[in-house]
């Protein structure tokens, strides 16, 4: 068997933590996958899996060679897409990344607008709240918000989000508008314990602010919700509330205090040289979010 | 308390207001221009071409400054007033947006 199939056995071993689904995916007899990986083993020299009665699990040497083995079949495939004009017709599968709730919000409605527009394609999204690397984790196209460190990567600005304090007018009407951002210890706050959640919230011109938070919510949502119900104050990413402020039910509070917008960006490896695949969906992504008026 | 001012911001939000649809699209597209260029975003010009703000106190100073009459004025000061609008910003809003009015 050559190495690069014994490589997708491996990789399929390791994604479905089973010889016999693997089998039966890859329409192979389970000894035959049994026998691939143990040659795979023999070749490198170490483990790559433990076996139980129930379960398979990568070693730690098996995880790193599976991440090398996913980089090395995806430019496989790079460079049969290549050979085989896929760089001049987006063709195969786009893996998308962004923030959670911005990859929900703004960016499952560009991919399937996409996906419309060209049916010979698949797309898998990948929305979480934290840095992905693209290149080692099969990315495409990442939608980051935040400034960036330098990269090898190719960046287009696509808008900017603000960090803001907000809260139902029912609130304000009941206690009152806080109008600096010591006023916040008065008030009460639902604060998001995840990405963004500090007990101290900073502002422009250097002013920090040590809040007493009397409800903490491990989401975004959930403290949202504690706001629009009129509950309290909560700070979010603007974008995360965009219907609610255009509707009214919630309101900002402190915009002179704010720190500087975030730049939001569209990255993606190999510049002018992506494929089609990858164009097609920046052409359309930039063209989209740049377009979006809560986002510009 | 941090006193509310009638910036260059809330002055363009009021303009927008207080800008119907008889203007010239020519005046409305410099109108948006100067907005953007003081940091609104769209969703927020469109918003104060709605009379509102995603801003509290903002969209109490647009609400009083497109306020009709004796009566609907007296109520948006003083709700204003609550929200930490002080009764000189008031009247410069108040001033502000007769004149733009009547321009």
């Amino acid at each position: 068997m050559d190495r690069w199939q014994a490589m997708r056995i491996f990789v399929r071993v390791a994604e479905t933590g089973s010889f016999a689904d693997t089998a039966r995916q890859l329409n192979m007899s389970a000894p035959a996958v049994t026998r691939a990986i143990a040659a795979l083993e023999d070749l490198i020299g170490a483990r790559l899996f433990v076996r139980t009665t129930r379960s398979v699990r990568l070693t730690e040497a098996g995880g790193r060679y599976c991440q090398d083995c996913r980089r090395i079949l995806s430019d496989i495939a790079e460079a049969e897409a290549s050979a085989g004009g896929s760089y001049a017709t987006p063709s195969g599968t786009l893996t998308v990344t962004a923030a959670s709730l911005f990859g929900q919000m703004h960016v499952v409605p560009i991919v399937t607008e996409y996906l419309d527009s060209h049916p010979a394609m698949s797309a898998s999204t990948f929305f979480v709240d934290r840095p992905v690397n693209i290149v080692e984790e099969g990315v495409d196209v990442a939608i980051r918000i935040g400034h960036l460190a330098d990269s090898g990567l190719t960046a287009v600005r696509v808008g900017s989000v603000r960090r803001i304090v907000c809260g139902a007018p029912a609130y304000f009407e009941a206690r009152g508008v806080p109008t600096v951002p010591a006023d916040l210890r008065e008030h009460r706050i639902a604060a998001a314990t995840g990405a963004w959640g500090s007990p101290e919230w900073r502002f422009g011109r250097d002013q920090r602010v040590t809040i007493h938070a009397a409800l903490q919510c491990n989401t975004n949502d959930a403290a949202i919700e504690a706001a629009m119900a009129g509950w309290g104050l909560t700070r979010v990413l603007h974008y995360q509330i965009g219907p609610a402020l255009v509707e009214g039910r919630l309101q900002i509070v402190l915009g002179d205090y704010e720190e500087p917008p975030l730049p939001i960006h569209v990255l993606y490896p190999e510049g002018r040289h992506a494929p089609a695949k990858v164009r097609a969906f920046v052409d359309l992504a930039v063209a989209r979010l740049r377009a979006n008026r809560l986002l510009n | 308390m941090a006193a509310f001012t009638l910036d260059a911001r809330t002055r363009v939000a009021i303009e927008l207001a207080l800008t119907t649809d008889g203007h010239e699209p020519l005046d409305r597209h410099r109108q948006e221009a100067r907005a953007s260029a003081l940091g609104l975003s769209g969703a927020e010009i469109d918003a104060a071409r709605r009379g509102r703000s995603f801003d509290v106190q903002t969209s109490i100073a647009l609400a009083l400054a497109t306020a009709n009459g004796d009566e609907e004025r007296r109520r948006h000061r003083a709700r204003a007033l609550k929200a930490g609008i002080g009764a000189d910003a008031c009247r410069e809003i108040e001033t502000f947006a007769d004149r733009f009015a009547a321009a």
